[in-house]
């Protein structure tokens, strides 16, 4: 990547756009990171990065399934209620380390199939689909616990989420593993060109042999088992299993996906995009705390981020 | 004479780089029909957005009644007086045919509220005015493609229109329809509008209209009364150029090879009779017709993408299970109609567009490695001409011909053994033209079966070796060599048929 | 007749919710006797009075083919700022009213805005001012706070005879909403915007103004609601949005308006909030906890739109 191609003569290539994309999320990383420490050298401290990173870990899992979903012109509104479900079941029917994320997994993607068969075969709205999907689910682990949920945390499990690995955390090279394969499924195989493909032109895919419906319950499939992961994660960082484990992160994982270059619109997408934006997010959250400042602002913080971001790639777009 | 009351003077329109119209002049008198023609492409459907200020000009301007107008939007042009019945049709479903008619200029009762009762009574008078039998208060999602179009035409004629534009309405009207609208068209004339007619059918161009004037590459190229015009002189202005130059030789003494594409008893539609018909190795068919006579939909249920039942054989080998993704395995490739709609992957990289039947092509089913589209893009690029600076540019940003190439340059990745072409031609200029009839000769010689649709009668008869001519669904008759002119064509495709669509009795 | 049904943009789907609403009914009096009481009955009402509201923005808003999700955090902010000014004398109460509808709309306008002008998705817009608005709800106040006049909370649970005067204020506003969308220009151009958004542009229909009007209008609603919620309350709370979002889009979606927009209607959407106001108080009296209401809520979503699909997808 030279600055030739990014800004010289082929500036205007696909591929070159979007490297300026990441470069632009790189660069305004740095300046809040810069920021921040200026303002409180405690912010560049081992401990608070490595704290940002593991807040940053379950929030990563869902938002490369969402911006999966996304690049597919879906919406996944399930995710969050998926990760409750999932720690509250798997938890909840075995202790054991490998029982739990097998059946996470599963439980995962069992309900994004629900949701890609609803969106790819029964022609509902993905917003509405996974509304659906979302309240139902709701009922579902409040009815299994009673309101109340039980059953204990291996401590096998919660190494995952809390152990190191040579220093590193667990949660990390979880997600490491994760967004590397996510990484090559997208760019480097058929079914990831076929994923973008379809996203650009449903129509043009179908005629160009690509096997659409499938294509689209497979990526909601993905995305219920990155939330499934998610959310086991998460109960290990916390400690506890609860019915609301993961609120709100459906509405982060798309402010994350669309600050990362996801389109609504479709067809466009990367991991490290999302990823950065996930890190921009948290850090922002990081910061307010770090700084201070009343908690409320994050809110107002990410809400304007959302909608700038989206004015930005939408500008660009339109040239 | 007499001023014009709707005029273009000296009118440009670029996109970008591309200069759609350029130097426009162009007038219509009251009481007269001007007949806009040209192929697809050359700007027509741009001329008439500008006229109506969907588009504004690059330069030059607009005169409406002698004064200059540069209209904000077409709402503004629409007060003045410029009623338009466009291509595409502009009706709400939702909303009854009143509704529609009237939208946005319903009469309000002195509090400003809708006035339902003259609502309806303004509507049937207008209804009734134009001969149209269509209740006022039914939904237009209930009707009819035709009863939509009478919609869209009573629309335009709700305010004291001056001009009236006509884009291609008679496409999907029936005989009994059209000659209605003929004798509407024929009384608002007389009662003072200048229409603008646009149309293919030059009969229907020589029937209904006093003027002609004709856009070629977005310049006119003649313009005068219609007396002064024959069928072959309009087509002569729209083409520009003798057939010689365009297409390649056709090798008329050549045996026909194999069957290589055999349809067997195909039943597109319930109401149409089965259709049978082969295509041998090395042979261009054509498929004529109207627009409406069901050549797209033959092509579709062919290529498994619209379902039909019926047989479909490659080298004589059944294909079992219809869908796009079999046809591709088993050979027959298409490019479709509409290269926006379900062709291009407009935000992908051209390279992209090009390697998207087969990312992997020639080294993994499932892996595409780095670079590998690029490269395999740039040879594309070399060998078909195509003229981008880099095949990493999105696809948009290339000219419709070079689109062209780029998507009939993907189907042959695959090595087709039967090849569908859904207007091979449309909106590309002349220069790329001559080059896809090239490569598609080219292709046949290789021994490759080429069906081709189009519904420019010129590239039917310039480039296949036999053709089919299609009519209300069904193939009405079979033309080869010499019998291939545009007359056989239109007198089979145009003639009237006692009832109009799917209930033609033979077969 | 058949101005009738268009007026009222009756649907066939609607006999299928009045039956279920019959349906119900019978449950409830089978399961208890005190289900069928005008006091119960009055019960329900008061329930679903804030949702009906919302309810009737959203279904404007879906029926122009957008989508509004500001509403959890533009109650929170609009409950907020109405409780600690509202005081308690009729004059502060006034300039309250005034002051919230006005922020109410002010708020729509600007998602409106930013839908129209700059062209982002309604979804994302909504999604990130709801988010702006509860941050400034609860910068302003983490707890519930503020109050409101005597007589005003005497209003809003108040009863004409055994009817709540909230549902016959609610009741009016359904009937305005159907009156403007069926008796003025702006209705017919919401149904046309959302039904084919190009073809109401070249039709003449000023598109950018009327979703921005739409837009104003669904927060004007909201701040309708707000005040509402003060007066049920008492206080307001920056909390008090939450949920409405996406609570406010299922009785929409069940009462046959397509969330594509273009098609449906106000009735459709009372019917359902009646319907499933009744269903979770039925569901009360039989001791079936929230928790299955919310299972049954979900696969009333899935059944309504599953029904709907075939309809548009030609």
């Amino acid at each position: 990547m030279t600055m030739s191609a990014l800004f010289g003569k082929n500036s205007g290539t696909v591929r070159a756009q979007q490297n300026r994309e990441l470069l632009m999320l790189t660069g305004f990383l740095i300046v809040i990171w810069a920021i921040t420490t200026a303002l409180s050298p405690r912010f560049l401290s081992p401990a608070n990065l490595s704290d940002i990173l593991l807040q940053a870990a379950p929030l990563g899992f869902v938002v490369i399934g969402q911006m999966i979903v996304i690049i597919v012109r879906g919406l996944d509104l399930s995710v969050a209620s998926i990760m409750a479900t999932v720690a509250v079941l798997s938890i909840g029917l075995n202790d054991n380390t490998g029982v739990i994320f097998a059946v996470g997994i599963l439980l995962g993607a069992l309900i994004g199939a629900i949701n890609g068969y609803l969106v790819a075969y029964r022609g509902v709205t993905p917003f509405l689909a996974t509304l659906a999907t979302m309240i139902v689910l709701q009922g579902v682990r409040f009815a299994y616990t009673g309101g109340a949920p039980g059953g204990t945390l291996p401590d096998a499990f919660r190494w995952l989420a809390t152990g190191n690995i040579y220093g590193i955390p667990v949660a990390l090279i979880l997600l490491g593993v994760v967004a590397v394969a996510a990484h090559w499924l997208l760019e480097y195989t058929v079914y990831g060109r076929r994923l973008k493909l379809y996203g650009d032109n449903p129509d043009a895919a179908y005629m160009t042999g690509a096997p659409t419906r499938l294509l689209v319950v497979s990526a909601f499939m993905i995305s219920g088992i990155l939330a499934g992961l998610a959310g086991l994660v998460l109960v290990g960082y916390v400690g506890i299993v609860d019915n609301w484990t993961g609120r709100g992160y459906e509405l982060d994982s798309i402010a994350a996906a669309v600050i990362g270059g996801a389109a609504l619109s479709g067809g466009k997408g990367s991991v490290p995009g999302v990823l950065l934006a996930t890190l921009v997010l948290v850090s922002l959250f990081n910061i307010v705390v770090i700084l201070g400042l009343s908690i409320e602002l994050q809110l107002v913080i990410k809400g304007s981020l959302i909608v700038l971001a989206a004015a930005v790639y939408m500008r660009r777009s339109r040239r | 004479m007499s001023e014009p009351v709707l005029a273009a003077r000296a009118l440009s329109k670029s996109f970008g780089p591309n200069e759609v119209l350029k130097g426009i002049e162009f007038e219509v008198h009251s009481g007269a029909s001007v007949a806009l023609c040209g192929e697809n492409g050359a700007g027509k459907s741009t001329l008439i957005k500008l006229l109506t200020g969907l588009y504004h000009p690059t330069s030059g301007h607009v005169e409406f009644n002698g004064k200059q107008e540069d209209w904000s939007s077409p709402r503004a042009s629409l007060e003045a007086g410029i009623a338009v019945v466009h291509q595409e049709f502009s009706t709400i479903g939702a909303l009854s045919v009143a509704e529609n008619i009237f939208l946005d200029a319903e009469p309000l009762t002195r509090l400003g509220l809708i006035d339902r009762k003259a609502l309806v009574a303004q509507t049937e008078a207008l209804l009734e005015k134009l001969g149209i039998h269509l209740a006022a208060r039914s939904l237009v999602d209930d009707l009819s493609v035709a009863d939509k179009q009478m919609v869209e035409i009573a629309k335009a004629l709700r305010s004291d229109a001056k001009v009236l534009i006509l884009d291609e309405p008679t496409a999907v009207l029936s005989q009994n329809e059209t000659r209605h609208l003929f004798k509407i068209i024929t009384e608002l004339r007389a009662s003072g509008l200048g229409i603008v007619y646009v149309s293919h059918r030059l009969d229907e161009i020589f029937e209904i209209c006093t003027d002609i004037t004709v856009i070629k590459d977005g310049v006119v190229t003649s313009q005068g009364p219609v007396s002064g015009y024959t069928h072959d002189s309009v087509i002569a202005a729209m083409v520009g150029r003798e057939l010689g130059n365009l297409f390649p030789e056709k090798p008329l003494d050549r045996e026909p090879g194999e069957p290589m594409l055999e349809i067997k008893d195909l039943v597109v539609e319930d109401t149409l009779p089965p259709v049978n018909f082969e295509v041998r190795a090395g042979e261009i068919v054509g498929l004529a017709g109207l627009v409406g006579s069901g050549r797209t939909e033959l092509a579709l249920a062919i290529y498994g993408a619209n379902t039909a039942s019926g047989k479909v054989l490659i080298e004589g080998e059944p294909l079992d299970y219809r869908s796009p993704s079999n046809s591709i395995d088993a050979g027959i490739l298409m490019l479709t109609e509409s290269r926006k709609d379900d062709g291009l992957f407009l935000n992908s990289s051209v390279a992209r567009n090009f390697a998207a039947t087969t990312p992997g092509h020639g080294v993994h089913p499932a892996r595409v490695p780095i670079g590998h589209e690029e490269a395999r893009a740039k040879v594309m690029k070399e060998r078909f001409g195509v003229v981008v600076d880099n095949v990493g540019l999105p696809i948009s940003a290339l000219s419709g011909g070079n689109q062209q190439k780029v998507l009939i340059a993907r189907l042959l990745e695959n090595r087709p053994k039967v090849l569908i072409l859904d207007e091979p031609t449309r909106g590309v200029d002349v220069g790329a033209k001559s080059e896809i009839y090239k490569t598609l000769r080219h292709l046949a010689d290789e021994g490759m079966a080429i069906l081709a649709i189009s519904s420019e009668l010129i590239e039917i008869v310039g480039l296949c070796d036999r053709v089919f001519v299609m009519r209300d669904g069904e193939l009405a008759t079979e033309l080869t060599s010499q019998d291939i002119t545009e007359e056989a064509i239109m007198s089979v495709a145009a003639a009237e048929t006692p009832t109009h669509h799917g209930v033609a009795s033979n077969g | 007749m058949d101005d009738v049904i268009r007026m009222t943009r009756a649907q066939p789907v609607h006999l299928v919710v009045l039956a279920l609403i019959g349906l119900v009914v019978l449950v409830g009096m089978y399961s208890s006797d005190r289900f069928a009481t005008p006091l119960n009955f009055a019960n329900v009402q008061d329930q679903m009075v804030a949702l009906a509201l919302v309810a009737l923005a959203q279904t404007i808003v879906i029926l122009s083919g957008g989508i509004d999700l500001s509403y959890a955090g533009a109650l929170g902010l609009l409950t907020v700022v109405f409780a600690s000014i509202a005081g308690e004398d009729p004059s502060t109460f006034a300039a309250a009213v005034v002051a919230v509808l006005a922020l109410g709309a002010f708020i729509g306008a600007i998602n409106g805005g930013i839908v129209t002008f700059v062209g982002i998705h309604p979804l994302i817009v909504t999604l990130g001012t709801s988010t702006i608005l509860s941050g400034l709800a609860l910068l302003i106040t983490r707890q519930p706070t503020g109050s409101v006049p005597l007589f005003f909370e005497d209003l809003v649970y108040g009863r004409f005879g055994m009817v709540p005067y909230g549902t016959i204020f609610t009741l009016v506003l359904y009937l305005l909403a159907g009156f403007l969308l069926w008796k003025t220009r702006f209705g017919l151009r919401v149904y046309a915007i959302g039904d084919n958004e190009q073809a109401a542009s070249i039709s003449g229909v000023p598109v950018k103004s009327t979703k921005l009007i739409v837009y104003a209008l669904s927060g004007f609603l909201a701040a309708i609601t707000a005040i509402y919620i003060c007066g049920r309350f008492g206080v307001g709370d920056p909390r008090a949005g939450v949920g409405f979002d996406l609570k406010s889009i299922t009785p929409v979606i069940v009462g046959g308006t397509l969330l594509a927009g273009g098609r449906g209607g106000v009735l459709g959407t009372l019917l359902a909030v009646i319907v499933l106001a009744l269903l979770a108080n039925v569901l009360n009296f039989m001791n079936v906890s929230s928790f299955y209401q919310w299972i049954a809520e979900g696969l009333i979503i899935i059944a309504a739109v599953s029904i709907f699909v075939g309809r548009k997808s030609k």
